[in-house]
């Protein structure tokens, strides 16, 4: 009964001290916490992408050893800059995500984490497989994603891409 | 998080009182609104805090308390920062959340005299 008792006690108090006008103190960055843009995500996408196509296309010239060696550095090399630039793409997203994008924006945009996490989740799935279908639809999800960040902005951005 | 730095305060009394209540009446608490996420995890934005003001008689402030202060560039604008360390009676305030906190690295040390007070208690929505 007591418990009862403090427990509405300090549930009451808990309103008032919320209720009370406060003059504000600040906990936060004079300046501007970041700049973003989906820019740098979409560079990397397209470079998943591009990549991927390479990587698809390549053949060695021949059966001798030269041509295999130049087979297997070239390839190696592609697929290195498709995993980095996976990853690249992938950090990108997520600091959109997690920085900029704030819970209201939920309210314009309700599929917006499902958007992102599924845009993750290609660029993980580029970076493991060769699937051009995969890294066609990474930069598409980035699309979507920099059509969602310019409008939250009030402004409608052309997408451009480079290649 | 600051290496070194404590990590969130859990010291502080968070439960509302009839006493704190009482005392922020008479106006010997005072108490503000946290806007901003510079200490975070221990500060979010809207909780309430009340403090003690300072005054001579009670300047027993040390590392790891987390003060309100006027801003030293801004005028009317307060602050509220943990304090990261102490040099010459001159005090290196930080925030919690390091990655978004304007303090002492970029404001450089902060006098006393504009450290208002010491944080008590904190209540959250």
């Amino acid at each position: 009964m007591f418990t009862n008792y403090f427990q509405m006690l300090s549930e009451t108090l808990t309103s008032i001290f919320n209720q009370l006008p406060a003059k504000s103190v600040h906990a936060h960055c004079d300046g501007p916490c970041g700049v973003y843009d989906p820019a740098s995500a979409r560079v990397a996408a397209e470079a998943v992408l591009s990549m991927t196509k390479k990587l698809i296309a390549l053949a060695p010239a021949g059966n001798d050893q030269a041509s295999i060696s130049a087979y297997n550095n070239t390839f190696s090399r592609f697929v290195a800059i498709k995993e980095e630039e996976s990853q690249k793409a992938k950090k990108e997203l997520l600091i959109l995500w997690t920085d900029y994008f704030k819970p209201e924006h939920l309210a314009t945009y309700p599929d917006l984490h499902d958007t992102f996490w599924k845009a993750a989740k290609l660029c993980s799935a580029c970076k493991v497989n060769i699937d051009q279908t995969k890294a066609e639809e990474l930069l598409a999800a980035v699309q979507k994603i920099h059509s969602m960040f310019w409008s939250s902005k009030g402004r409608s951005d052309n997408w451009i891409t480079a290649s | 998080m600051i290496t070194g730095l404590q990590q969130a305060d859990k010291s502080l009394f968070r439960k509302p009182d009839l006493f704190t209540l009482f005392t922020l009446i008479i106006g010997y608490r005072q108490h503000l609104r946290v806007v901003g996420t510079s200490m975070e995890r221990t500060l979010k934005e809207g909780d309430l805090v009340t403090y003690k003001k300072l005054n001579k008689k009670n300047i027993d402030l040390e590392i790891g308390d987390i003060v309100v202060a006027s801003h030293p560039k801004t005028k009317n604008k307060l602050i509220i920062k943990r304090i990261h360390w102490i040099y010459q009676n001159k005090y290196d305030l930080r925030g919690d959340n390091s990655l978004a906190s304007t303090d002492s690295r970029v404001l450089g040390l902060i006098e006393l005299d504009l450290i208002i007070g010491k944080v008590d208690k904190i209540f959250s929505k």
